[in-house]
Protein backbone atom coordinates (compact mmCIF):
# COMPACT_ATOMS: atom_id res chain seq x y z
CA UNK A 1 0.00 0.00 0.00
CA UNK A 2 1.26 3.44 -0.89
CA UNK A 3 2.16 5.76 1.97
CA UNK A 4 -0.79 7.89 2.93
CA UNK A 5 1.05 10.33 5.13
CA UNK A 6 2.63 13.53 3.89
CA UNK A 7 0.93 13.63 0.48
CA UNK A 8 -1.62 16.36 1.10
CA UNK A 9 -5.32 15.77 0.47
CA UNK A 10 -6.10 12.57 -1.38
CA UNK A 11 -8.66 12.64 -4.14
CA UNK A 12 -11.70 10.36 -4.06
CA UNK A 13 -10.27 7.73 -6.37
CA UNK A 14 -7.10 7.52 -4.29
CA UNK A 15 -9.17 7.14 -1.16
CA UNK A 16 -11.15 4.28 -2.71
CA UNK A 17 -8.04 2.55 -3.99
CA UNK A 18 -6.14 2.91 -0.72
CA UNK A 19 -9.13 1.75 1.27
CA UNK A 20 -9.51 -1.36 -0.88
CA UNK A 21 -5.83 -2.14 -0.43
CA UNK A 22 -5.93 -1.55 3.31
CA UNK A 23 -9.04 -3.66 3.82
CA UNK A 24 -7.64 -6.41 1.61
CA UNK A 25 -4.39 -6.38 3.58
CA UNK A 26 -6.33 -6.56 6.82
CA UNK A 27 -7.63 -9.93 5.63
CA UNK A 28 -4.08 -11.22 5.78
CA UNK A 29 -4.37 -10.96 9.55
CA UNK A 30 -7.06 -13.61 9.48
CA UNK A 31 -5.56 -16.67 11.10
CA UNK A 32 -6.04 -20.33 10.28
CA UNK A 33 -8.55 -20.84 13.07
CA UNK A 34 -10.78 -18.07 11.76
CA UNK A 35 -10.60 -19.43 8.23
CA UNK A 36 -11.46 -22.85 9.56
CA UNK A 37 -14.49 -21.46 11.43
CA UNK A 38 -15.65 -19.74 8.26
CA UNK A 39 -15.26 -22.99 6.39
CA UNK A 40 -17.36 -24.79 9.00
CA UNK A 41 -20.01 -22.08 8.92
CA UNK A 42 -20.23 -22.35 5.14
CA UNK A 43 -20.48 -26.12 5.22
CA UNK A 44 -23.23 -26.00 7.84
CA UNK A 45 -25.16 -23.51 5.76
CA UNK A 46 -24.77 -25.61 2.63
CA UNK A 47 -25.90 -28.71 4.52
CA UNK A 48 -29.07 -26.82 5.42
CA UNK A 49 -29.67 -26.26 1.70
CA UNK A 50 -30.35 -29.93 1.17
CA UNK A 51 -32.72 -30.29 4.14
CA UNK A 52 -35.66 -27.90 4.11
CA UNK A 53 -36.63 -26.17 7.32
CA UNK A 54 -39.21 -28.28 9.20
CA UNK A 55 -41.67 -25.40 9.46
CA UNK A 56 -41.58 -24.70 5.74
CA UNK A 57 -44.47 -26.94 4.74
CA UNK A 58 -46.70 -25.22 7.27
CA UNK A 59 -46.13 -21.72 5.92
CA UNK A 60 -49.05 -21.65 3.44
CA UNK A 61 -51.35 -23.17 6.07
CA UNK A 62 -50.17 -20.69 8.68
CA UNK A 63 -50.53 -17.76 6.30
CA UNK A 64 -54.08 -18.82 5.42
CA UNK A 65 -54.95 -19.24 9.11
CA UNK A 66 -53.51 -15.82 9.94
CA UNK A 67 -55.39 -14.22 7.07
CA UNK A 68 -58.63 -15.86 8.27
CA UNK A 69 -57.95 -14.67 11.82
CA UNK A 70 -57.29 -11.10 10.72
CA UNK A 71 -60.43 -11.16 8.59
CA UNK A 72 -62.49 -12.53 11.47
CA UNK A 73 -61.19 -9.86 13.85
CA UNK A 74 -61.53 -7.06 11.34
CA UNK A 75 -65.05 -7.90 10.17
CA UNK A 76 -67.02 -6.66 13.20
CA UNK A 77 -64.81 -3.68 14.08
CA UNK A 78 -63.28 -2.31 10.89
CA UNK A 79 -59.60 -2.46 9.95
CA UNK A 80 -58.61 0.95 11.27
CA UNK A 81 -59.91 0.22 14.77
CA UNK A 82 -58.24 -3.16 14.89
CA UNK A 83 -54.87 -2.22 13.44
CA UNK A 84 -53.60 -0.78 16.68
CA UNK A 85 -54.30 -4.01 18.60
CA UNK A 86 -52.85 -6.50 16.14
CA UNK A 87 -49.28 -7.58 16.59
CA UNK A 88 -47.53 -7.27 13.19
CA UNK A 89 -45.97 -10.65 13.92
CA UNK A 90 -49.40 -12.25 13.68
CA UNK A 91 -49.94 -11.19 10.12
CA UNK A 92 -46.36 -11.44 8.91
CA UNK A 93 -44.94 -14.67 10.37
CA UNK A 94 -42.43 -15.12 7.58
CA UNK A 95 -41.24 -11.58 7.88
CA UNK A 96 -40.67 -12.06 11.58
CA UNK A 97 -38.77 -15.26 10.88
CA UNK A 98 -36.73 -13.44 8.29
CA UNK A 99 -35.65 -10.32 10.10
CA UNK A 100 -36.30 -11.16 13.75
CA UNK A 101 -39.05 -9.76 16.01
CA UNK A 102 -36.84 -6.95 17.28
CA UNK A 103 -36.49 -5.60 13.76
CA UNK A 104 -40.18 -4.76 13.70
CA UNK A 105 -39.29 -1.87 15.96
CA UNK A 106 -36.86 -0.56 13.38
CA UNK A 107 -38.57 2.22 11.47
CA UNK A 108 -36.01 2.08 8.69
CA UNK A 109 -36.71 -1.59 8.06
CA UNK A 110 -40.44 -1.05 8.31
CA UNK A 111 -40.15 1.56 5.60
CA UNK A 112 -38.86 -1.19 3.36
CA UNK A 113 -41.50 -3.76 4.09
CA UNK A 114 -42.55 -3.59 0.47
CA UNK A 115 -39.34 -5.20 -0.63
CA UNK A 116 -39.54 -7.93 2.00
CA UNK A 117 -43.16 -8.69 1.25
CA UNK A 118 -42.39 -8.78 -2.45
CA UNK A 119 -39.60 -11.28 -1.84
CA UNK A 120 -41.91 -13.47 0.23
CA UNK A 121 -44.60 -13.27 -2.42
CA UNK A 122 -42.19 -14.27 -5.19
CA UNK A 123 -40.82 -17.09 -3.04
CA UNK A 124 -44.29 -18.45 -2.28
CA UNK A 125 -45.25 -18.19 -5.93
CA UNK A 126 -42.14 -20.17 -6.91
CA UNK A 127 -42.78 -22.94 -4.37
CA UNK B 1 -22.47 -25.71 -12.34
CA UNK B 2 -25.23 -26.93 -10.01
CA UNK B 3 -26.84 -24.71 -7.43
CA UNK B 4 -24.96 -26.24 -4.50
CA UNK B 5 -21.59 -25.60 -6.12
CA UNK B 6 -22.60 -22.12 -7.17
CA UNK B 7 -23.70 -21.27 -3.62
CA UNK B 8 -20.50 -22.76 -2.22
CA UNK B 9 -18.46 -20.63 -4.61
CA UNK B 10 -20.41 -17.50 -3.74
CA UNK B 11 -20.05 -17.98 0.01
CA UNK B 12 -16.39 -18.87 -0.29
CA UNK B 13 -15.80 -15.70 -2.28
CA UNK B 14 -17.66 -13.40 0.05
CA UNK B 15 -17.09 -14.89 3.52
CA UNK B 16 -13.81 -13.27 4.53
CA UNK B 17 -14.80 -9.80 3.42
CA UNK B 18 -18.20 -10.25 5.07
CA UNK B 19 -16.53 -11.25 8.32
CA UNK B 20 -14.29 -8.20 8.20
CA UNK B 21 -17.22 -5.90 7.45
CA UNK B 22 -19.24 -7.39 10.31
CA UNK B 23 -16.23 -7.21 12.60
CA UNK B 24 -15.76 -3.53 11.86
CA UNK B 25 -19.45 -2.96 12.55
CA UNK B 26 -19.80 -4.83 15.84
CA UNK B 27 -16.27 -4.48 17.21
CA UNK B 28 -15.26 -8.07 17.81
CA UNK B 29 -14.61 -11.21 15.84
CA UNK B 30 -16.73 -13.74 17.73
CA UNK B 31 -19.93 -11.79 17.36
CA UNK B 32 -19.04 -11.03 13.75
CA UNK B 33 -18.52 -14.74 13.08
CA UNK B 34 -21.94 -15.54 14.51
CA UNK B 35 -23.54 -12.87 12.36
CA UNK B 36 -21.85 -14.13 9.19
CA UNK B 37 -22.83 -17.73 9.94
CA UNK B 38 -26.40 -16.68 10.57
CA UNK B 39 -26.46 -14.69 7.34
CA UNK B 40 -25.10 -17.64 5.37
CA UNK B 41 -27.77 -19.86 6.82
CA UNK B 42 -30.48 -17.32 6.07
CA UNK B 43 -29.36 -16.91 2.48
CA UNK B 44 -29.11 -20.63 1.81
CA UNK B 45 -32.39 -21.51 3.48
CA UNK B 46 -34.49 -18.78 1.94
CA UNK B 47 -32.90 -17.53 -1.23
CA UNK B 48 -30.76 -20.30 -2.71
CA UNK B 49 -33.35 -20.75 -5.44
CA UNK B 50 -33.12 -17.15 -6.57
CA UNK B 51 -30.83 -16.07 -9.41
CA UNK B 52 -27.21 -16.00 -8.25
CA UNK B 53 -26.90 -12.36 -9.30
CA UNK B 54 -29.27 -11.46 -6.47
CA UNK B 55 -27.39 -13.34 -3.77
CA UNK B 56 -24.92 -10.65 -2.83
CA UNK B 57 -27.40 -7.84 -2.01
CA UNK B 58 -29.67 -10.38 -0.28
CA UNK B 59 -26.79 -11.75 1.78
CA UNK B 60 -25.72 -8.30 2.88
CA UNK B 61 -29.33 -7.35 3.57
CA UNK B 62 -29.64 -10.29 5.96
CA UNK B 63 -26.28 -9.45 7.51
CA UNK B 64 -27.32 -5.83 7.98
CA UNK B 65 -30.46 -6.98 9.82
CA UNK B 66 -28.36 -9.17 12.09
CA UNK B 67 -25.96 -6.30 12.78
CA UNK B 68 -28.90 -4.04 13.64
CA UNK B 69 -30.24 -6.72 15.99
CA UNK B 70 -26.81 -6.96 17.60
CA UNK B 71 -26.66 -3.22 18.24
CA UNK B 72 -30.19 -3.24 19.68
CA UNK B 73 -29.33 -6.06 22.05
CA UNK B 74 -26.13 -4.29 23.07
CA UNK B 75 -28.02 -1.10 23.89
CA UNK B 76 -30.44 -3.09 26.05
CA UNK B 77 -27.55 -4.88 27.80
CA UNK B 78 -25.78 -1.58 28.42
CA UNK B 79 -28.92 -0.10 29.95
CA UNK B 80 -29.34 -3.11 32.21
CA UNK B 81 -25.67 -3.07 33.18
CA UNK B 82 -25.87 0.64 33.93
CA UNK B 83 -28.58 -0.12 36.47
CA UNK B 84 -26.49 -2.74 38.25
CA UNK B 85 -24.10 -1.61 40.98
CA UNK B 86 -20.39 -2.53 40.98
CA UNK B 87 -20.29 -3.84 37.47
CA UNK B 88 -18.01 -1.65 35.41
CA UNK B 89 -17.94 -2.19 31.64
CA UNK B 90 -14.35 -3.42 31.63
CA UNK B 91 -15.44 -6.35 33.81
CA UNK B 92 -18.57 -7.05 31.82
CA UNK B 93 -16.56 -6.95 28.67
CA UNK B 94 -19.56 -5.91 26.63
CA UNK B 95 -18.48 -2.48 25.49
CA UNK B 96 -15.83 -3.39 23.03
CA UNK B 97 -13.72 -0.58 21.69
CA UNK B 98 -13.65 -0.91 17.89
CA UNK B 99 -10.31 0.87 17.75
CA UNK B 100 -8.82 -1.70 20.05
CA UNK B 101 -9.96 -4.43 17.72
CA UNK B 102 -8.74 -2.73 14.58
CA UNK B 103 -5.42 -4.51 14.60
CA UNK B 104 -6.47 -7.64 16.41
CA UNK B 105 -5.61 -10.95 14.81
CA UNK B 106 -2.50 -12.97 14.42
CA UNK B 107 -0.02 -11.68 11.90
CA UNK B 108 1.19 -14.06 9.26
CA UNK B 109 3.82 -12.00 7.49
CA UNK B 110 5.40 -9.57 9.95
CA UNK B 111 8.13 -8.23 7.65
CA UNK B 112 5.77 -7.22 4.90
CA UNK B 113 3.33 -5.80 7.37
CA UNK B 114 6.01 -3.65 8.96
CA UNK B 115 6.46 -1.78 5.68
CA UNK B 116 2.82 -0.94 5.26
CA UNK B 117 1.48 -1.15 8.79
CA UNK B 118 1.21 2.57 9.45
CA UNK B 119 -0.59 3.42 6.23
CA UNK B 120 -2.91 0.44 6.50
CA UNK B 121 -3.74 1.14 10.10
CA UNK B 122 -4.38 4.80 9.40
CA UNK B 123 -6.87 3.90 6.70
CA UNK B 124 -8.56 1.11 8.69
CA UNK B 125 -8.82 3.33 11.75
CA UNK B 126 -10.28 6.13 9.61
CA UNK B 127 -12.89 3.76 8.16
CA UNK B 128 -13.75 2.49 11.62
CA UNK B 129 -14.31 6.02 12.84
CA UNK B 130 -16.96 6.62 10.16
CA UNK B 131 -20.58 6.70 11.38
CA UNK B 132 -22.21 3.28 10.94
CA UNK B 133 -24.26 4.00 7.83
CA UNK B 134 -21.35 5.71 6.07
CA UNK B 135 -19.04 2.87 7.02
CA UNK B 136 -21.45 0.24 5.74
CA UNK B 137 -22.09 2.08 2.50
CA UNK B 138 -18.43 2.70 1.90
CA UNK B 139 -17.40 -0.93 2.46
CA UNK B 140 -20.21 -2.37 0.34
CA UNK B 141 -19.55 0.04 -2.52
CA UNK B 142 -15.78 0.48 -2.47
CA UNK B 143 -14.68 -2.95 -1.27
CA UNK B 144 -17.46 -5.37 -2.04
CA UNK B 145 -18.15 -3.64 -5.34
CA UNK B 146 -21.94 -3.48 -5.07
CA UNK B 147 -23.74 -1.07 -7.39
CA UNK B 148 -25.69 1.84 -5.93
CA UNK B 149 -28.94 -0.08 -6.53
CA UNK B 150 -27.66 -3.28 -4.88
CA UNK B 151 -26.19 -1.34 -1.96
CA UNK B 152 -29.58 0.30 -1.48
CA UNK B 153 -31.23 -3.14 -1.44
CA UNK B 154 -28.63 -4.50 0.98
CA UNK B 155 -28.98 -1.56 3.34
CA UNK B 156 -32.71 -1.16 3.01
CA UNK B 157 -32.61 2.47 1.98
CA UNK B 158 -33.02 4.56 -1.15
CA UNK B 159 -30.37 4.95 -3.83
CA UNK B 160 -30.26 8.65 -2.98
CA UNK B 161 -29.35 7.80 0.62
CA UNK B 162 -26.60 5.49 -0.60
CA UNK B 163 -25.11 8.27 -2.73
CA UNK B 164 -25.30 10.70 0.17
CA UNK B 165 -23.71 8.30 2.68
CA UNK B 166 -20.99 7.38 0.22
CA UNK B 167 -20.14 10.94 -0.64
CA UNK B 168 -20.00 11.89 3.05
CA UNK B 169 -17.84 8.85 3.79
CA UNK B 170 -15.33 9.89 1.14
CA UNK B 171 -15.19 13.48 2.42
CA UNK B 172 -14.88 12.21 5.97
CA UNK B 173 -11.97 9.91 5.04
CA UNK B 174 -10.29 12.69 3.09
CA UNK B 175 -10.49 14.93 6.13
CA UNK B 176 -9.26 12.28 8.54
CA UNK B 177 -6.33 11.21 6.39
CA UNK B 178 -5.27 14.78 5.81
CA UNK B 179 -4.39 14.90 9.48
CA UNK B 180 -2.18 11.81 9.24
CA UNK B 181 1.16 13.49 8.79
CA UNK B 182 4.51 12.74 10.33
Amino acid sequence: MREVAGKGRLDEQEIEQLARQALQQSLAGMNAETRSRLNQARNQALAAQSRPAPWRGWVPVGAAACAALVFAITLPFGASQVAQYVDPGLIMPELVAEIGPAALEDTELLENLDMMLWLIEVENHAS
Amino acid sequence: MDQHSAMNGFLRDVERRALRIAEMSVGNRDDAMEIVQDSMMGLVRRYAGRPSGEWKPLFYRIMQSRINDFHRRRVVRMRVMAMLPRNPPEQGGMIADPMENATRGERENPLREMETEAATQAMIAAIERLPDRQKQTFMLRAWEGLSVADTAKAMGCSQGSVKTHYSRALKNLQRQLEDVKP
